[in-house]
């Protein structure tokens, strides 16, 4: 059948609703405004975190193409560019391998100048050019601090290197420019020009050359794998290798999405904001609304006309509410945003933007708008006219059996609680939510304790260390001398400084005898749980296997000296458990004993006390054994000394036994008064660095935990305070309609006589009644969530610096807050109330 | 001018689409290299206007059902029958033009059925008239007849002229209330209500019967404040009262009572003319006010029957009713409303 | 011809202690073209009984036949179309709605229907009911008595088959209230419209074609 076309009456209605009553749709599209800014708020936040694990994710990969084919030839990498699922390429030619021991992990590839390249992978010299003249080199700062190149254009740098055929070369350069960048972790590139690269390896670009990287972009980012095999099988070309980038396989996306998710959570409760707070503007006076629709319905409007209406209305309200909802929640996500996600040069805000969280926000607006609108309407359609006629008058209290009819004014205030139960309802309803909230909030807030962080994080000041220990992941140059005795009787001199205790490793290697083997071999060989020994559980660690197995088959293994005093002794003595002997001073001072850590696991798994040791041909007696944390060591070992015995001794008796060894890293603990001198000294003196050391400031981790904790709870902090402006609103809506509506009821009571104070006093109780309703209510749901879930709450974070504690601070603002309002609106609103005289305050009344 | 737009909307709408077609394959030639892309392209492309084709074929059907719902429906009408699909209170357009041609139906039906009472009404009106005239004319026969008897005698003939007489005011009374029935059917006499004294009214009318109530012996009395003012034609519902008071004084024996009373109300003013006569059986009441409805009780008195007909009419016409009430016996009382 | 049967009504309102049975059987059947007049004491039933006729509410038992269509069997959106077409009403409660003019309130039931008016019958309607020059105005500009007049141009306009009228000339002066009645009985005439009304006054019971009497939700004889 054709449906009628009788619609535009809809239309007209509500146009003229909107002209009659301007300030309900100013209301409701602050609402709009109010809920789509949540939702565009929260969807570009989780949007820019679930970008920002990709993006740090290409960081780790090193690189912002899709695939890279190495070991291609020149004709290799030009048949592949012709492929059609490739949308861009970028080259890379390579001489060589960088080799000095000292890099360590990481891979670093001399290479032809290549601008594009360069920029593909982030390591386009940020001071100075790429190389220009022949001789030049530009390096990534990592690398510079490893081979403790000094800061400074021009610095000679002597570079150890291997070509492709496996011959060793070392070829000396100059500095002309450097950078830092995150994406150069694991792998980096040494630019030289393209006339050197010729000089020092004259074929390197011949027809069978294979030293050509290939970076390639695809059209369509899907099944890298698949594509990267299909673009290698449709050109013909083999026997090279690719990698995929991280970013884009489907398994890190669905980690960084699963990452994402808390942050997408908030929706939900910005779904049951939003719904509250539309349903209670709209139906605000939820009774002429009845007589509204019931008129509406005796004159003949099916429900379909009806369904229109409230349609129209819906999307009105939620188009107005739109544009200053997107803007709203960009400024929000502008100022937070940039707090959640750190470690970004660029404003993540800015960074992350795209469009679709903003359609979403409006789609889910408009879908929480007209929730609000149709939900309450499904009941109305199905009821005949005078049914709702009837129903508008309410509830009658239930008759009692006792009362001997006389009324006393807190028995009046009483009745009033049980009108209009299910707007009560809702306004207990969303305080709860919302104290709720607020009290989760602030609990996991405090609950993060700075104190157990830094003690076991970073117990001291400042740390001052070797520039090629600045990252767990560089290999401390032991023979680099980055921090000079001058800094350190410098600082010794400062008056704001309290103490500076210093440390030096070195590696030698030892020979074990034959109980130690047998002591360690039992050690590792016993079981950690049903499934694996103690040794299989280091199987993703390698060369830590092969120092266990030289040590078991040889005999042989690696010793680190660790000289160290003062805060580092306290360390030690803190959070390395004695698994033999015990902590004597002063025979530890004496320097004739040594302590000898083992692994961080119970159980004997190193020389013992009352053993003797021979280092560097002296003698030393064990004082005892520790299972050791060796957290406090900054930089990583040689691949040798991946397996390491650790001895350590007193500082003095370590430059006795290797004199030469500079500092690894200084704790410097300082007046905290004078704090301000001392930053500005330590400013002062990281300008003047030409050479690597790294500074470590305490600050700087009260700074990361002060801002991981506020990350913690900022968005539903956000969300949290949303909802109580909402359920305050609420209340006071409540409290509005519950006295503006019985404005007759009033007149009529003035009538008979109840004075002006009877009046005030009645509405006095009531407001206290309902205060004490919400209390109720409030007060021991709260406990009891606080007391029970909380604890299992804070215990899932699974953080240790966590301990949680209790607290109802927000409940008791609440409770303030709500006392004043209940007592505050009704008697503002009496006093608006009584003007005029009392018949027509009676006559309007009806 | 609706005409030429929608034959050129049509040929633009196919021109453009020819050319959206030619364009597409251009596109799909030149740049989209994979075959298979090609055809897939082409196939969904298809597929499109496929469904809008589907679309246009089910708006016409639907079309279509409303115009074969309407011609049944109008075909239904003519027939005299209710229509088959015929659902009075769906919300559709169907529905909507069913209910209004079903509404015209009802009115010419209405129309028709009234043009037949009227054509019943004026039979009805002719036989009446030619059998209310028979008797008349042929009493005027005869006593032509008999007048025209040579041996009559001087005095016979004084006895006969004066019945002939008689018998020609009959008829002119007759011929007179019939003209005015005959133009209250039809309507065509105008009323010309304005805001006057009743108690004028009523005086008039009485002056018209006060000569046969002395006659018969019967008191008439007046209760009216000269005050009392109501819309009426003072001339026809002089006429009326006229009709209703000569009614009541004929129907009432000598020695009885007619009162006149007038009461103003909140929308009508009351005239109760009561009279203590024989009274009429309440299952009479409606009988009363028909054309030449005559008790049997009076059957012996003159009268035509019309008087309190027209007395309706007029009345009704002003927009005001008359009722009755009575008691076998005791007495009748009319009450005439007017509008106050 | 009947256009309304009513058979054996019941319903109650409330439950349990509180629980007033409202119609307590009746039947009722109106003919067409007829002016019926409803009579009875407060609480008798009448409104209750008007609401059944116009599908305002449904009985708990029995049926309401109007034109042969039974008001049971149909669907709420049924009954909407049924009540914007075929039924008139002239109520106490249902007001003209607030922010629409006068004139747009009166063809609201013709909007609602999606019809055009007839802008004869419109004009003869809003002069006799005095409304031609309040026609632009809103209803809270109106008087009581003029929104009344405004109610019963809209129940009149789209020329139902029964008007229902709950004490149509409570609020109004003698001389409107005289208008409207004349208009009522004129409307009833020209257009064989079926006219029920609930009054109290005896003058407009004596002008009804039949005077029905309820008492405590049952048709006295």
């Amino acid at each position: 059948m054709i449906a009628n076309n009788n619609l535009k009456v809809c239309r007209t209605l509500v146009r003229r609703d909107v002209r009659f009553h301007p300030v309900k749709y100013i209301l409701l599209s602050c609402a709009a405004m109010l809920v789509t800014a949540l939702y565009t708020f929260v969807f570009l936040l989780g949007s820019s975190v679930e970008n920002a694990y990709l993006l740090n994710y290409q960081y780790s990969y090193g690189s912002t193409s899709h695939i890279l084919y190495t070991g291609l030839t020149e004709k290799q990498a030009d048949t592949l560019t012709g492929n059609s699922s490739i949308k861009s390429t970028v080259r890379l030619s390579t001489i060589g391998q960088l080799s000095d021991p000292v890099i360590g992990r990481r891979s670093i590839k001399l290479a032809v100048t290549d601008r594009a390249y360069a920029q593909t992978v982030l390591s386009v010299p940020t001071v100075g050019t790429l190389p220009q003249k022949n001789g030049e080199i530009a390096l990534d700062e990592f690398t510079m601090d490893s081979l403790g190149i000094p800061h400074e254009i021009g610095s000679p740098v002597s570079i150890d290197w291997t070509d492709p055929k496996g011959e060793t070369h070392t070829t000396a350069f100059t500095l002309c420019g450097w950078w830092a960048s995150p994406a150069n972790f694991s792998e980096a590139c040494a630019w030289i020009t393209k006339e050197e690269a010729k000089k020092l390896l004259p074929d390197y670009d011949e027809e069978n050359a294979a030293n050509v990287t290939l970076g390639v972009n695809l059209h369509q980012p899907k099944d890298i794998e698949k594509q990267a095999e299909a673009i290698l099988s449709q050109q013909g070309v083999t026997g090279c290798t690719y990698t995929t980038n991280l970013a884009y396989q489907d398994a890190r996306k669905e980690m960084a999405e699963h990452q994402a998710r808390p942050y997408y959570m908030p929706a939900f409760l910005v779904i049951l904001c939003g719904y509250l707070m539309v349903y209670s503007i709209v139906h605000v006076a939820a009774d002429r609304e009845h007589l509204f629709y019931a008129g509406l319905k005796s004159l003949g409007m099916t429900p379909r006309q009806i369904w229109r209406l409230l349609l129209e209305q819906g999307i009105l309200v939620s188009a107005l509410g739109m544009i200053p909802g997107w803007a709203l929640g960009f400024v929000l996500h502008y100022f937070i945003t940039g707090r959640v996600v750190i470690g970004m040069e660029e404003n993540p805000a800015l960074y992350f933007l795209s469009w679709p969280p903003f359609a979403a926000a409006v789609l889910c607006t408009m879908a929480t708008v007209l929730l609000a609108y149709f939900l309450p309407a499904l009941r109305l359609s199905r009821r005949t006219p005078a049914d709702m006629l009837n129903s508008a008058f309410g509830r009658l209290p239930k008759r009692r059996q006792k009362s001997d009819g006389r009324m006393t004014l807190a028995q009046l205030a009483f009745r009033t609680l049980g009108k209009n139960r299910w707007r009560t309802l809702l306004s207990v309803v969303s305080l709860l939510l919302a104290v709720l909230l607020l009290n989760s909030v602030w609990i996991r807030y405090i609950s993060a304790k700075e104190e157990i962080y830094l003690s076991s994080m970073f117990p001291w000041d400042y740390s001052l260390c070797d520039g090629s220990a600045y990252l767990s992941a560089q290999q401390y140059n032991e023979k680099n001398q980055g921090i000079t005795e001058e800094t350190v009787a410098e600082l010794k001199k400062r008056r704001e400084v309290t103490s500076v205790s210093m440390l030096k490793s070195h590696e030698i290697p030892m020979t074990a005898s034959g109980t130690l083997r047998e002591r360690i071999t039992a050690f590792y060989n016993q079981p950690y749980d049903e499934k694996q020994t103690l040794r299989e559980t280091q199987a993703a660690y390698p060369e830590w296997l092969n120092g266990l197995a030289r040590l078991e088959e040889t005999g042989e293994y690696t010793g680190l000296v660790v000289g160290m005093d003062g805060v580092y002794l306290d360390y030690l003595q803190e959070y390395s458990p004695f698994t033999s002997g015990s902590f004597d001073e002063k025979a530890f001072a004496s320097g004739e004993f040594v302590l000898v850590g083992g692994a961080y696991h119970e159980g004997l798994s190193s020389p013992i006390e009352g053993e003797e040791i021979e280092i560097s041909g002296k003698k030393f007696t064990v004082m005892g054994s520790v299972m050791h944390d060796e957290t406090y060591l900054q930089g990583a070992e040689s691949p040798e000394a991946a397996f390491n015995l650790v001895y350590i001794l007193p500082i003095e008796a370590f430059d006795r036994l290797f004199p030469e060894q500079a500092y690894r890293q200084l704790a410097v603990n300082i007046d905290k008064g004078q704090q301000k001198e001392f930053e500005v000294y330590l400013d002062e003196y990281e300008q003047g660095l030409n050479r690597g050391v790294g500074i470590t400031r305490r600050s700087e981790y009260q700074d990361n935990f002060r801002v991981a904790r506020l990350n913690l709870v900022l968005p539903d902090l956000v969300i949290g305070l949303v909802l109580t402006g909402i359920a305050l609103m609420n209340f006071i809506n409540m409290l509005v309609i519950k006295t503006v509506s019985r404005k007759g009821e009033f007149a009529v009571y003035e009538s008979l006589g109840m004075t002006r104070t009877q009046l005030q006093k009645l509405l006095l109780l009531e407001g206290i009644f309902h205060a004490g309703l919400m209390l109720m209510i409030l007060i021991p749901v709260t406990t009891i969530f606080d007391r029970f879930l909380m604890p299992k709450v804070v215990e899932a974070a699974g953080s240790w610096s966590m301990v949680y504690t209790c607290s109802f601070l927000p409940l008791w603002i609440f409770s303030l807050i709500l006392g004043i309002l209940a007592v505050a609106v009704p008697l503002l609103c009496l006093h608006f109330l009584t003007k005029g005289s009392l018949t027509e305050r009676m006559r309007q009344g009806e | 001018m609706k005409r030429k737009q929608t034959k050129w909307l049509s040929a633009v709408l196919f021109f453009a689409g020819a050319v959206l077609v030619g364009f597409l394959f251009r596109l799909l030639w030149e740049y989209v290299p994979r075959a298979s892309a090609r055809y897939g392209i082409l196939a969904v492309c298809g597929g499109i206007v496929l469904l809008n084709l589907l679309w246009s074929v089910l708006k016409r059907r639907q079309i279509e059902q409303f115009s074969d719902d309407i011609c049944e429906t109008l075909d239904a009408a003519i027939a005299g029958r209710q229509p088959e699909y015929f659902q009075p209170y769906e919300d559709s357009l169907t529905a909507k033009v069913q209910g209004k041609l079903l509404q015209y139906y009802d009115i010419m039906q209405e129309g028709r059925m009234q043009s037949r009472r009227d054509k019943e009404i004026l039979q009805g009106l002719v036989s009446d008239i030619s059998h209310q005239v028979k008797t008349p004319v042929a009493n005027m026969k005869l006593y032509s007849g008999i007048l025209q008897k040579p041996d009559l005698t001087e005095e016979k003939r004084q006895i006969f002229m004066t019945t002939l007489e008689e018998q020609i005011d009959k008829l002119d009374f007759l011929m007179q209330s019939l003209i005015h029935m005959s133009r209250l059917e039809t309507g065509t006499f105008v009323l010309h209500p304005t805001e006057g004294r009743i108690h004028e009214t009523i005086a008039q009318a009485m002056s018209a019967v006060w000569a046969k109530a002395e006659q018969k012996g019967i008191v008439l009395s007046v209760e009216c404040d000269p005050e009392i003012t109501v819309q009426h034609d003072p001339k026809w519902t002089a006429e009326a009262l006229g009709n209703i008071l000569d009614n009541a004084v004929k129907y009432t024996p000598a020695g009885g009572h007619v009162s006149i009373t007038v009461r103003p109300w909140q929308f009508y003013t009351r005239i109760d003319i009561r009279d203590t006569g024989m009274g009429i059986p309440e299952a009479h009441y409606q009988d009363v006010f028909q054309r030449f409805y005559r008790a049997e009780e009076a059957a012996a008195q003159e009268g035509v029957g019309l008087g309190l007909y027209l007395a309706n009419g007029i009345i009704n016409r002003q927009k005001g009713y008359i009722s009755v009430k009575s008691k076998m016996g005791e007495g009748t009382t009319f009450s005439v409303y007017l509008l106050s | 011809m009947d256009i309304l049967t009513i058979k054996d009504l019941h319903k109650t309102y409330g439950k349990g202690e509180g629980a007033v049975k409202a119609l307590d059987g009746i039947d009722l059947s109106v003919e067409k073209g007829k002016f019926t007049v409803i009579i009875g004491a407060s609480g008798s039933g009448k409104t209750t009984l008007l609401n059944m006729m116009g599908g305002l509410d449904i009985p708990d038992e029995g049926e309401v036949i109007v034109d042969g269509v039974n008001l049971s069997g149909l669907k709420e959106k049924e009954l909407a179309v049924f009540r914007r077409n075929k039924v008139g009403f002239v109520y106490q409660s249902f007001n003209l709605i607030p922010t629409l003019t006068v004139q747009e309130n009166i063809l609201f039931p013709l909007s609602l229907a999606g019809s055009a008016p007839d802008s004869v019958f419109f004009q003869e309607i809003t002069e006799l009911l005095q409304l031609k020059d309040r026609l632009t105005a809103y209803p809270h500009e109106l008087s009581g008595g003029g929104q009344q007049r405004a109610a019963i141009a809209r129940a009149l306009i789209a020329k139902p088959s029964i008007l229902l009228a709950d004490e149509p000339t409570g609020n109004l002066d003698s001389r409107s209230g005289q208008n409207v009645l004349g208009l009522l009985k004129m409307s009833v005439e020209t257009y064989h419209q079926t006219l029920v009304m609930i009054t109290h006054n005896l003058e407009i019971a004596q002008m009804a074609d039949r005077v029905v009497r309820i008492e405590d939700g049952r048709i006295l004889a």
